[in-house]
């Protein structure tokens, strides 16, 4: 292991902390070394000092046992991020760092519930096609200050998130900025400055029609101009993708489903981003609208586009929401939607 | 002119390279370390002066003139006397007194060391060297020796409340304790732990186990310190019975052995020169508690390497299988038995197809418990460091494992090993029996060629390599070279002691590959 250089003043809050709870810190270390035998000693006293040591800094203002509490339980989360190799160079490590910091009001009054729950957010985030983790946390550290407590601020990430384009949590993200103050859901919502009764409104549009920006629920005026494809995702599993073979489509009660032949996926789509994911089985079959397409034309809802890409014999089907269409001779789906 | 009392030779005791100071610590953070070369020359320093408290102790304090921890490159020369062939060895090593240097390791180690013995043999006095050693005034040590007797009570032990708050207080809490010094000290003494109450005892199992007393709610607690009971008899010859608990907190037990006459001319040169050993004790070898930090924290520094570790792991395993204790697999032991208030001599006695003369575990009537094992290894360390080694050896194992393992390894006097000629001492000489015991099972593993030929420490180590990474295809073909093991090892095999715990290793390696397996492909269909 390469000698960390000193980096603390032994003053320091995390200085004290670790002096008082040095064995077991050790210990928590040579544990988590033999689970990971590569974890590396240096790169976890770095982490420390980068990411707890501010943390234990602000813990020291808001005094009691919170130094303590803090570095209980970051240490695990440290030990774990660095054996995964996830704090150096990773979106999702550079965006948990910059969310701890950002947030560490909330994380030092509830540390091991807020700095889990950031660490998991920004790992789906790093793993969400089109996310980006580090903006995201970003966005959340600048609505900090906003949110009366923890619970507030981790219920404003997750609309973040879905913005970021985790459609699947459009429904739940909705619910939550419903229950938070306003002008914190608002801010949340991408339109900071828009005035605080207008909250029930754009949800209310949000939720009708999931293809509305708020922006555009705020201006009560939608900008799209006719059909156009929204999202394409899906993909071959050799490549990443969920699929081993060129999905079929079909439809439930909510929504649209595809299968591999094997196994079965939802797919959430809307403004923000789309992509599958993984059911044990859809729900009983509806009924899905018939849309028209020959050679890649598209007529659906009163609305005609030509999609040169989508020419042939793809399987599609429809929601009242969306267009779902296979594109030909691959394993993508695309999603289109007025 | 020199005090010969006071002499502490210069010359080094037992010069070697001094272990490796541990690679990760926190404390990086906010102290400078020791340049390596620095730590490794003050952990030597170190390792030096516990050796010359050794031989001061050895030499001028206590007349203690046995070897019986005995070490050797060359084998020994051996003496045949008597018509029981009594053998007696002259190691080529550097050899040591168990009853000095036990204690001397615990102090380091700041363990529960039990002092046996007949009256005036030593025991106390050993016992107050130890915390003159770690830098206590006589009269201090004196005074905080807690004498076992049969009317000792609680509050005797730890403390009194205050008449005053006891009178005045309107709530528990406002009762102060006037908490006995000794709780607040490095080195505990309890006298004849076996003359007190049962009750009293219990009190005595939270501190030494747990390192807090407790009186009217009221709670002390207690700075790590290194322990010694005496007893005159541990084999139930006192007051009271030594409660189950109590006794299984004790880390290594040391028997005094008897003054040898030839010797009496020390015992006069004392008497005329008007010493006693514990008022002359040099100050170099007294360590301060920095020193004794350092020095445990150095001895868990040392190594146990993976072929002593395996010999300790194979003799362990020979001792807690019974086969006929239980259906389900994981149950067949000798705890089983225990619990249901079985009889282990009994049930052994029952034909498995094993040869009840070899199988070690015949021997004795239960395992080894997680403590013992903690004991070992620690003791194991603290003996190699003392020796000056950055690793440990088998024969740090085989030297000190019996006073580990003297009173937590119950004998199991009908197994048929005592019966054959020249072992029936072995019933009374538990230091000679476990010794014993552990050559024979170092003698059996080198028979199966255990080094060279352990498919369970190859797979073992496999898994310990980690799963990252590791893809479904590799997984399945360690669950299917698990599977044949098992496969091949089910034809026609005897089910001993060390193959029923590899057989436990192999299937909890299959049911982590297995639950990996899952996960992997659960994962892929997400």
């Amino acid at each position: 292991m390469e000698r960390a250089a000193v980096r603390l003043a032994p003053d320091h809050p995390l200085a004290v902390a670790l002096a008082a709870d040095r064995q077991r810190v050790n210990a928590q270390f040579e544990a988590a070394r033999a689970r990971r035998p590569g974890l590396d000693g240096a790169a976890v006293l770095d982490a420390l000092a980068d990411l707890v040591g501010p943390l234990a800094e602000e813990a020291e203002v808001v005094g009691g046992e919170t130094v303590g509490a803090v570095l209980d339980a970051l240490v695990p989360l440290v030990l774990e991020t660095v054996g995964r190799g996830e704090v150096e160079g990773t979106p999702a490590g550079q965006a948990w760092a910059r969310a701890l910091h950002g947030c560490r009001a909330h994380v030092v009054r509830s540390p091991r519930r807020v700095a889990r729950a950031l660490l998991q957010a920004v790992r789906r985030l790093a793993r969400t096609d089109g996310a980006d983790a580090v903006r995201w946390a970003d966005r959340l550290a600048s609505l900090a200050d906003h949110a009366p407590t923890a619970g507030a601020l981790l219920d404003a990430g997750a609309v973040l998130a879905w913005r970021e384009g985790m459609a699947r949590l459009r429904t739940g993200a909705l619910r939550v900025a419903a229950s938070l103050p306003p002008p914190l859901a608002l801010a949340a919502l991408g339109v900071p400055d828009a005035p605080t009764d207008a909250l029930p409104r754009v949800l209310d549009s949000l939720y009708a029609d999931p293809w509305l920006a708020p922006v555009e629920a705020l201006r009560q005026r939608s900008e799209a101009t006719g059909l156009q494809i929204r999202a394409v995702c899906g993909g071959f599993a050799g490549f990443g993708g969920p699929f081993v073979r060129p999905p079929e489509l079909a439809t439930d009660a909510r929504g649209v489903v595809a299968t591999d032949g094997d196994r079965w996926w939802r797919l959430h789509a809307d403004v923000f981003g789309a992509a599958f994911q993984r059911i044990d089985a859809p729900g009983p079959a509806t009924p899905s609208p018939v849309p028209m397409l020959t050679n890649g034309r598209v007529s659906w809802r009163g609305h005609t586009a030509d999609f040169p890409q989508l020419a042939g014999r793809p399987g599609a089907v429809a929601t009242d929401e969306m267009l779902a269409v296979v594109i030909p001779q691959s394993h993508r789906v695309a999603v289109i939607a007025p | 002119m020199r005090n010969p009392f006071r002499h502490v030779p210069e010359a080094p005791t037992n010069p070697t390279s001094a272990p490796a100071p541990r690679d990760f610590d926190v404390a990086d953070l906010y102290q400078e370390r020791p340049a390596s070369t620095n730590a490794a020359s003050a952990a030597e320093a170190l390792g030096e002066k516990l050796r010359q408290a050794y031989f001061w102790i050895a030499n001028t304090a206590i007349i203690s003139p046995y070897y019986d921890i005995e070490y050797g490159d060359d084998p020994p020369a051996e003496y045949t006397f008597g018509d029981t062939d009594s053998v007696l060895t002259l190691p080529s090593g550097q050899s040591y007194s168990s009853f000095v240097l036990v204690p001397l390791l615990t102090l380091a180690v700041r363990r529960r060391c039990l002092l046996v013995g007949g009256p005036g043999r030593g025991k106390t006095a050993t016992a107050v060297l130890m915390g003159l050693l770690a830098g206590y005034p006589k009269r201090d040590i004196q005074r905080a020796i807690q004498h076992g007797q049969p009317q000792m009570t609680v509050t005797d032990l730890l403390g009194n409340p205050l008449p005053k708050d006891l009178v005045q207080a309107d709530d528990i809490d406002e009762i102060r304790i006037a908490w006995r010094k000794w709780l607040g000290m490095r080195v505990k003494i309890i006298d004849e732990y076996n003359r007190i109450p049962t009750r009293t005892q219990s009190a005595l199992l939270t501190l030494m186990a747990d390192g807090y007393a407790e009186v009217l709610d009221q709670v002390y607690e207690c700075p790590e310190a290194a322990w010694y009971l005496t007893a005159n008899d541990d084999a139930g010859g006192g007051t009271y019975a030594v409660i189950e608990a109590l006794r299984d907190r004790i880390d290594v037990t040391v028997q005094a052995l008897h003054f040898s006459p030839r010797f009496l001319d020390d015992l006069l040169a004392r008497i005329e020169a008007r010493v006693k050993p514990e008022d002359v004790i040099p100050p170099e070898i007294v360590f301060t508690p920095e020193e004794l930090d350092a020095v445990e924290s150095a001895i868990l520094d040392v190594r146990v390497p993976v072929a002593v570790r395996r010999r300790l792991e194979f003799f362990a395993s020979q001792l807690e299988f019974a086969e006929g204790a239980a259906e389900q697999f994981e149950y067949k032991t000798k705890d089983t038995v225990k619990l249901a208030s079985g009889d282990v001599a009994r049930l052994g006695e029952d034909d498995t197809g094993t040869d009840r003369l070899a199988d070690l575990g015949a021997q004795t009537l239960g395992g080894l418990s997680v403590r013992a094992l903690l004991s070992a290894l620690v003791y194991v360390k603290a003996i190699a460091f003392f020796r000056g080694r950055a690793e440990a050896d088998l024969e740090d194992v085989r030297q000190i494992l019996p006073f580990v393992l003297r009173d937590t390894l119950q004998l199991n006097p009908d197994a048929p090993f005592f019966e054959q000629p020249g072992h029936a001492h072995y019933r009374l000489d538990r230091v000679g029996w476990i010794r014993r015991l552990f050559d024979l099972a170092c003698a059996e593993y080198d028979r199966l060629d255990r080094d060279r030929d352990d498919p369970v420490a190859d797979l073992e180590a496999e898994f310990a390599r980690g799963l990252d990474g590791l893809a479904a295809r590799d997984v399945r073909q360690r669950l299917t070279q698990i599977e044949r093991l098992l496969a091949r090892w089910s034809r026609g095999r005897k089910l001993t002691g060390h193959l029923y715990d590899d057989l436990l290793v192999l299937k909890y390696l299959h049911q982590r590959y297995t639950n990996y397996l899952h996960w992997l492909e659960w994962s892929a269909q997400r």
